[in-house]
């Protein structure tokens, strides 16, 4: 679409919807373990590091295609194999200044994947220095390759404290919502086009049961 | 947090910025407009300035609505008065008067001969002995001898033609009496001698004086006209070198009428009606909550438009539609639809409404009335 009627208020007016479906109304998310080049031993010759160290999770918002898992048998047995994908928001990345690559792990639920591609996969309306997301394509990663605690939600299956998400907090383009900094920035009010919402961000917890709905959702708090 | 009072321009037209009680309204509006549009939970992507816009515009246009039925009610006792800055007559209960009917009226009395706006202009032709045609363009003239038409103001149009005309009175009297056609032949006037005087309303004198009038232009009088062109022909061929004195009156021009007249460059319509923006601050309850409403419905619609520019918004791995169509139909059918209603409302409540209800308020009470005893002492009872 033509760059006459696509600027940079329509650019950061569809980076900001983007963000609310993802972070406002979606909720899903991915905890990325990178590879920390400094941290880790690179051998001289090869220039490969063997035992690599990764840096703390960071908790990133994205829309994730879960794929059912494929079943591989071979002379040993058979065994379950997930493949996956996860679309970042570019801005939100390069907001919080984050670089994804390939090699990084991530997790979603108990599952590790090794990022085996990250390229990005489309520009907004054509125009090429504004990237939409990344597409994050992960495999899951054996045990011995990598090895971390869990990040919940994981499943219904397990009796972990968080293996079942029971709070949802908006972040709203809030520097902080309840679950602590949310690295959120919304353009269109950084450069003053809008205000700040009427209300602070909403969240879906058990703290509405004052009126027993089980979510404060419905409840003013 | 920008307010409308430390914003500058908060308004397109800034015609409420400084009323007492719009800047605290319209703080207010944002939050109500927004509450309702869902911003508590995802944003409202409406800028405070464009809910003040809204806000402005729904006050403007509750404001040209009232004047509209109010200038239904008052324009007739507007019509011809001063226009000045056109503001001043809003909001007033103003005194009625009967000039519009007066003035429709002047130009019947014109043709009477007994009023109206314009002057009549009196002139006389010489006659000449045996002939009958003359030029009333060239030969109608003032007591100075100059022509009394004027190129400039179109066709002569003869209001009377003052011949030898046998005047009423000295028939009045006496119609058949022979002495009277003897008086006439020496130009005699009044009454005769035989003359009997009876006491009689005046309204008979008035009656019979018209019906000797016409009885004498019709049936009896040889004396008559006829314009042929420009010519006047008379009847019967003159025998005398007298004049014959003429009324006549040249087009009306509406514009420039016999005096100085202002009220012709007044009120003439709608358009011009001294009614300026009703004043936020003397808006009742009714008015305000009516103007929220309006400026809720306009947000809505323009929420329609901005969500509306693109068909999807991209996001990641996916592209959402934004119910752009939904809020342009509602905002649209809310608005209009408060449009409608307020309209009925003060359709229902222009003076000629009022007197109607009055009238029909007065009618059922007298029914009322019918079966509400009247107490003893205070009727005539028969049998």
């Amino acid at each position: 679409m033509s760059r006459l009627f696509i600027t940079q208020r329509e650019i950061n007016f569809i980076n900001d919807i983007a963000k609310e479906v993802v972070k406002d109304v979606v909720g899903q998310k991915i905890y990325l373990f990178q590879i920390s080049a400094a941290k880790s031993k690179v051998h001289d010759i090869y220039e490969e590091s063997q035992d690599k160290v990764f840096e703390s999770p960071i908790e990133l918002d994205c829309l994730v295609k879960y794929n059912a898992q494929e079943i591989k048998t071979n002379r040993f047995g058979s065994e379950e194999y997930y493949t996956i994908e996860a679309y970042i928001h570019s801005k939100d990345l390069l907001d919080k200044g984050i670089e994804i690559l390939e090699g990084d792990f991530f997790s979603y639920g108990s599952t590790f994947f090794e990022i085996t591609k990250a390229p990005v996969s489309q520009t907004i309306f054509g125009q090429i220095e504004h990237k939409r997301f990344i597409t994050v394509s992960g495999r899951q990663a054996r045990k011995e390759q990598f090895l971390s605690k869990v990040f919940g939600p994981t499943s219904m299956e397990f009796t972990d404290d968080d293996a079942i998400q029971d709070t949802f907090v908006q972040q709203r383009g809030f520097e902080n919502n309840k679950l602590g900094a949310t690295g959120d920035v919304r353009d269109l009010r950084k450069n003053g086009t809008l205000e700040e919402p009427i209300s602070g961000p909403k969240e879906v917890s058990k703290r509405g049961g004052s009126v027993n709905k089980g979510s404060s959702f419905y409840d003013d708090l | 947090m920008a307010t409308f009072a430390n914003t500058s321009n908060p308004t397109p037209f800034g015609i409420y910025d400084n009323d007492s009680d719009f800047p605290g309204e319209a703080d207010n509006m944002v939050t109500y407009v927004k509450r309702n549009l869902g911003d508590d939970i995802l944003s409202v992507e409406l800028t405070k300035k464009q809910i003040w816009a809204n806000f402005e515009d729904a006050t403007l246009q509750y404001s040209a609505i009232l004047n509209q039925y109010q200038a239904k009610s008052q324009l007739v006792n507007f019509l011809g008065y001063a226009t000045g800055s056109l503001t001043g007559g809003e909001e007033k209960y103003v005194r009625e008067n009967l000039e519009f009917l007066t003035r429709f009226a002047e130009p019947y009395a014109m043709e009477a001969g007994i009023g109206g706006s314009y002057n009549s202009i009196s002139g006389s032709i010489q006659l000449e002995v045996g002939r009958q045609d003359y030029d009333l363009y060239t030969e109608l003239v003032d007591a100075n001898g100059d022509s009394v038409f004027d190129d400039t103001k179109g066709k002569l149009k003869i209001e009377e033609v003052f011949h030898y005309n046998p005047q009423a009175a000295y028939r009045f009297f006496d119609t058949t009496s022979a002495i009277n056609y003897l008086n006439n032949e020496f130009s005699f006037e009044s009454f005769t001698p035989e003359t009997i005087f009876y006491i009689l309303p005046v309204y008979e004198d008035i009656l019979r004086a018209g019906q000797l009038d016409a009885s004498n232009r019709v049936r009896k009088s040889n004396y008559s006209y006829k314009i042929n062109g420009t010519n006047l022909r008379l009847y019967p061929i003159p025998t005398r070198t007298n004049k014959a004195v003429i009324r006549v009156r040249q087009y009306p021009d509406p514009l420039t009428p016999a005096y100085k007249d202002d009220t012709i460059h007044g009120v003439s319509n709608m358009s011009n009606l001294p009614f300026g923006n009703v004043q936020y601050s003397r808006i009742n309850s009714i008015g305000r909550q009516w103007i929220r409403q309006y400026t809720l419905a306009l947000s809505m619609e323009r929420l329609g438009y901005i969500r509306g520019k693109f068909g999807s918004i991209p996001v990641p791995g996916e592209s959402v539609t934004l119910n752009s169509s939904d809020m342009i139909s509602n905002g649209r059918s809310d608005r209009d639809s408060l449009r409608d209603k307020l309209r009925e409302m003060l359709e229902s409540m222009t003076y000629d409404k009022l007197m109607e209800i009055q009238s029909t308020r007065a009618e059922q009470i007298q029914k009322q009335l019918r079966f509400v005893p009247v107490p003893n002492g205070k009727a005539i009872f028969y049998g």
